[in-house]
């Protein structure tokens, strides 16, 4: 997955990575330590890689500027339009669970200009018919200010890209060993696939050897109870 | 600023506007072409905040990464906790994080380990142990009626919570 995403990741761009996003985050220290050496990375939550002095406040108008090249978020639900639920599952007033997305994703998903979803748990349960809550939409009429949005979602079976014009997730890879079947089984809505569908990027030695070692170590400093748990 | 309500791009088309009647939509008078979400300004009475120092005359130094200043501009009334009261006039000596001006703080009260059980960057992490048991207790009525009565009302003040937090362990 890490890989997946740091290949769409470019050299020269500004990333942000939210407090719990270790695998994004670790795709952007991997971005950083191969073909995107000056990617600007913004680790929220982490004094260390946030380069505001004004709090949050500073980089939600930052964001809002459109100063922001990619983002990530989780999804608790995501539908086949791109439409997202990171609000509530079940009724809003008397919630089964409650998520904290409305405070970034009601409005970064709008000016962000790529914004990743990533889920290490495909299944019916996430990609669902129809979001319970729409906390950020697919699409955007055009009178709506719409300048960024979702670009895809990387979960642990594959990769979806999302296409604005069509308004959907169109499959874009499969990690080796998933099949299409597999995906569709565990997805809630029919899937888009291109035949043949082209294999996710396996790592190169190189990126296993940073995997290992160096952008281990990286994220270890603000993540060490995900490193920890996979030593 | 006391403006009454803000312009948000973003919100149009979530769920937001259906759930917060508050929330509405505007054409934005300077392009009608555009769509806009407004919404209403939070005029709190009281903000609270901790930082990492306070001094006698109101001023506090917080994180730089925290909106500390941001809400203390937006309350009627300011209290800030703090991990030390410090000697002197923060507001003359070079700063490392936000200084918020006394002139915003109502009040500043010690309470070391004041942000327990989240973080005070460069002073103490997340006690995840503790959130632990925090979690667990909300899952019901009566387990989280024991925690309140253990860690909060049933404490004579911050001093005897950090200590019975200490005792309890992870």
């Amino acid at each position: 997955m890490a890989v997946a995403i740091a290949r769409r990741l470019r050299d020269g761009e500004t990333i942000a990575v939210g407090s719990v996003s270790p695998i994004p985050a670790l795709a952007c220290l991997l971005a950083r330590a191969t073909h995107a050496p000056a990617a600007r990375l913004i680790l929220l939550g982490n004094p260390e890689h946030f380069p505001f002095n004004g709090g949050m406040q500073e980089f939600y108008n930052f964001a809002l500027r459109g100063r922001l090249d990619v983002f990530f978020g989780s999804g608790a639900q995501i539908d086949g339009h791109g439409n997202f639920n990171l609000s509530v599952i079940g009724d809003y007033a008397k919630p089964v669970v409650r998520l904290p997305g409305g405070r970034a994703q009601g409005a970064l998903p709008f000016v962000v200009k790529r914004l990743y979803l990533f889920r290490t748990d495909h299944s019916r349960r996430v990609f669902v018919p129809r979001v319970d809550f729409v906390t950020a939409p697919g699409t955007s009429p055009p009178d709506v200010y719409r300048p960024g949005g979702l670009a895809g979602v990387v979960t642990d079976l594959c990769v979806f890209d999302f296409s604005p014009a069509r308004g959907r997730l169109e499959l874009a890879s499969l990690h080796p060993g998933v099949s299409l079947e597999d995906v569709q089984a565990q997805t809630g809505f029919p899937v888009h696939a291109p035949a043949p569908v082209p294999p996710s990027p396996t790592p190169t030695d190189r990126e296993l050897e940073l995997l290992r070692g160096r952008v281990r170590e990286e994220l270890a400093e603000f993540y060490p109870e995900f490193v920890r748990a996979r030593s | 600023m006391n403006v009454p309500f803000a312009p948000v791009r973003g919100l149009l088309g979530t769920d937001y506007m259906t759930v917060r009647p508050d929330f509405r939509e505007m054409a934005n008078p300077y392009d009608p072409r555009e769509r806009i979400a407004v919404v209403p300004a939070i005029a709190p009475d009281v903000a609270v905040f901790h930082g990492w120092q306070g001094d006698r005359f109101g001023n506090v130094v917080a994180s730089a990464a925290s909106d500390a200043k941001l809400i203390a501009q937006a309350a009627r009334r300011v209290v800030a906790t703090v991990e030390e009261i410090v000697d002197g006039d923060l507001s003359r000596q070079p700063v490392r994080g936000a200084l918020v001006p006394g002139i915003h703080v109502t009040a500043v009260a010690p309470a070391p380990r004041g942000a327990h059980p989240t973080s005070c960057h460069g002073r103490y992490p997340v006690d995840r142990g503790h959130l632990q048991r925090y979690i667990d207790a909300a899952r019901s009525d009566a387990t989280f009626k024991g925690y309140l009565d253990r860690y909060v009302l049933g404490t004579r003040d911050h001093a005897e919570y950090v200590t019975r937090v200490a005792a309890d362990g992870a």
